[in-house]
């Protein structure tokens, strides 16, 4: 048993923290409320992160990655999401950061968009399915050639630049992994809904897709399962922490200045008493990602941590920004402060790589369990 | 970082379980609502299986005899004896004495400590009086010397748990300044048979619990008593309130907690979800107790994680066993199942040893006072 975070870890931290100061907060004011963010910022923040060695962060030695723990990851989340520019939402920082299926893409595939994806000129999402036919699932049919599949998948989030879809059918406990890029015939994309926050929600649409075999990856289950398991603990919950950590820190200095009365809202009850619940909260939530990040670390499946990080961290993170809202009265709901941005981008942290809802429900007995011992 | 249970407190814990499901759980049914001691046959059986099967004083650190599992392990035991609503019956007790103990001078641990961890001896924690609960400095039961070696104890202690079962009490006082030496709060270690001390009612309460009103007239101590040195007594016992606030109430709330959500679950009164919405906040609350167990273990500073960790582990698992018992219907309100006892039990956590409130002020003030951060191990 040992908590500490390694000293490697440590030194992570104060360097990227340094760069969100120095680097990162102060092209917040660039990006305008309503409006995406402006290409130079997103060019500048990439030339930041490749100078400090930001990148690439999730990728197995081996293929020009740092080999970094999942606990260094998390910590690294932690540090850019807080500031909004850092958020997952937003998808600058998951550039060059591929999902981990795609790691066994081999001759021109390989060539063509695993490369790509490390370099961060394109940008792939993974999203899981079900096999077979009706709503939501897509039906898979082999050909001597490859696969041709029909389906639809709804209201599925994209975040900013993502322009190819790594669909994984799932079938029984193994799953198939398949390329989808636009320039496939009989895979559509319809048109982008907008949301409160910065993603966007498109259908995807499969009708008789043919998809040829050197964009089908076998046997995908376990690293596609490694991976939602990486951006629920390590992304999500990791970065809802950070976020979280940013907006109360931002509150507790405000509620040291601002006088009401005659006296700092410091010395109200109900102001400490916010304080006191959102700093439990954000520290519960921070304990259950390093529980899952150590986990993966010490090679152990952290498939069910990882979905309770998410699921905690992400709902108290909601939670904590709009007590600071409150603490901060009207200028929190301004958006000259950036608190009304984080809570609207943190609220899709509920639905990201699972519902919250049906992440909870998958828990419930090994919740149990665990906790009778 | 590695935050799993070592395997020595998993398998000490496993055998806790073992011992409560086959001993104390089929005693359940057969005390009254209000039991808070187990008849004298089973308590003399249970401790010797207890003796027998090594689960006596294993967090006991080991330079006096004990399994040295240290607080992470006093934890998981504990979290493992809330599996049965007779969690605070006092025999069981005995086996973990008050770490205070641990602070006392060779004599005085071999007066107090040693014969307690025999079984022979048991003491209790005087702190509170009638007009000093949560603003426990404010106490003031007077402790003056009398110029002869012996100092005069002249007060009320209230609400003291277990003064019925005790001989012995830890008892805070307050020593007037005097010539140079400025007094202050002081700990004494006071036999309860000494002259002038009275245990004089037993408070009935909503639960098993039966503290006493302790009176103190005239009664002389002698200063080889004074654990640490006068004045200091708060400097001493501040990591001890620290540490009781992380081992006594949140492992039993959870063990608690635990037991009665798997009921719900097991008899299907409840969606999964809802389960697991509970359970979840409970799992979370069990890291945050293993991890404050663990910094005190290393003698990190644990203030902070010690209130935060109480709050959320007591108000969660009270707040689940009302939600099951509300799952369950008339059952859940009834003697048949655990919830009522449990309940009655527990709400007493939420107020004693520290309110939630008084814990609550603690995170707040260290916050905005900046003694204390919001990330991780800057929580000092």
């Amino acid at each position: 048993m040992d908590y500490r975070l390694p000293e490697e870890v440590r030194l992570l931290r104060e360097t990227v923290r340094g760069f969100v100061r120095e680097s990162v907060r102060p092209l917040e004011g660039a990006w305008r409320p309503g409006e995406g963010l402006p290409a130079e910022v997103v060019a500048s923040l990439q030339a930041a992160r490749r100078r400090l060695g930001l990148w690439g962060l999730s990728a197995p030695a081996g293929h020009g990655g740092a080999g970094l723990s999942w606990l260094g990851q998390a910590v690294i989340q932690e540090e850019l999401q807080r500031s909004p520019l850092g958020l997952w939402t937003l998808g600058v920082f998951a550039a060059g950061e591929p999902p981990f299926p795609m790691y066994d893409l081999q001759g021109e595939a390989r060539e063509r968009y695993l490369l790509p994806c490390l370099e961060g000129t394109r940008q792939a999402h993974q999203l899981v399915a079900p096999g077979g036919s009706g709503e939501g699932n897509v039906a898979v049919q082999w050909g001597p050639d490859g696969a041709v599949i029909d389906g639809a998948l709804r209201s599925v989030p994209r975040v900013l630049t993502a322009d190819i879809m790594l669909l994984v059918v799932e079938d029984g406990p193994d799953a198939w992994a398949f390329l989808c890029d636009p320039d496939l015939s009989g895979y559509r994309i319809g048109p982008a809904r907008g949301t409160m926050g910065s993603v966007e929600l498109v259908d995807l649409l499969w009708e008789g897709c043919r998809i040829p075999r050197e964009r089908i990856l076998a046997s995908a289950g376990p690293a596609a399962r490694r991976w939602r398991a990486h951006q629920q603990a390590t992304v999500l919950a990791a970065g809802a922490v950070g976020a979280a950590q940013r907006c109360l820190e931002d509150a507790l200095h405000h509620v040291r200045v601002r006088e009401t009365f005659g006296r700092p809202l410091a010395d109200r009850q109900a102001i400490q008493w916010m304080l006191a619940d959102s700093a439990r909260e954000l520290h519960a939530a921070r304990l259950l990602v390093y529980r899952a990040a150590s986990l993966a670390d010490a090679g152990l499946d952290a498939a069910s941590a990882a979905r309770r990080a998410k699921v905690f961290a992400t709902t108290v993170a909601t939670r904590i920004v709009d007590r600071v809202i409150q603490m901060h009265g009207a200028y929190g709901y301004s958006q000259d402060l950036p608190f009304e941005r984080f809570w609207r981008e943190l609220r899709f942290y509920a639905y990201a790589e699972g519902d919250n809802r049906e992440l909870l429900e998958a828990e419930a007995d090994g919740l149990v369990a665990d906790l009778i011992g | 970082m590695d935050t799993r249970l070592p395997d020595a407190v998993r398998e000490a814990q496993a055998r806790m379980r073992k011992f409560v499901e086959e001993e104390l759980v089929p005693l359940e049914p057969s005390l009254p609502p209000f039991a808070n001691v187990l008849p004298k046959e089973d308590a003399s059986r249970l401790v010797q299986r207890m003796r027998a099967e090594g689960l006596w004083a294993l967090a006991v650190p080991r330079r006096f005899g004990g399994g040295g599992l240290g607080l992470v392990g006093l934890c998981a035991l504990r979290e493992a004896l809330g599996h049965t609503t007779l969690w605070s019956l006092a025999p069981l007790l005995g086996s973990e004495p008050p770490i205070l103990l641990y602070q006392a001078n060779e004599a005085q641990q071999k007066e107090f400590l040693l014969p307690t961890l025999r079984g022979e001896r048991y003491g209790c924690f005087a702190l509170t009086e009638p007009g000093a609960g949560s603003d426990a400095a404010s106490l003031s039961l007077r402790a003056e010397p009398d110029g002869e070696g012996h100092y005069v104890l002249n007060g009320t202690k209230i609400f003291i748990s277990y003064a019925d079962e005790a001989d012995y009490a830890l008892v805070f006082g307050r020593v007037p300044a005097q010539g140079g030496s400025p007094g202050g709060i002081t700990l004494f270690l006071v036999d309860l048979d000494t002259p002038g001390v009275r245990v004089v009612r037993q408070i009935p309460t909503m639960g098993g619990a039966r503290p006493s009103e302790i009176v103190f007239e005239d009664c002389r101590v002698p200063e080889s008593r004074i654990v640490g040195e006068v004045g200091k007594a708060f400097e001493l016992a501040q990591h001890w309130f620290d540490c009781d606030r992380i081992a006594l109430q949140p492992p039993i709330a959870l063990g608690a907690a635990a037991r009665c959500l798997s009921l719900a679950q097991r008899h299907g009164v409840a969606s999964s979800v809802d389960i697991a919405q509970w359970a979840l906040q409970l799992d979370a609350a069990r890291e945050m107790l293993y991890h404050a167990a663990w910094r005190a273990d290393q003698d990190l500073e644990v203030r902070h994680e010690a209130a935060m960790c109480k709050t959320l582990a007591t108000t969660t698992a009270l707040a689940a066993i009302d939600q099951v018992m509300q799952w369950f219907g008339a059952r859940g309100y009834s003697r048949e199942l655990p919830m009522e006892r449990y309940y009655r039990d527990l709400r007493r956590f939420t107020i004693a040893a520290g309110t939630v409130e008084i814990q609550q002020f603690i995170v707040a003030r260290g916050l905005i006072r900046g003694y204390t951060g919001l990330g991780y191990e800057e929580v000092r």
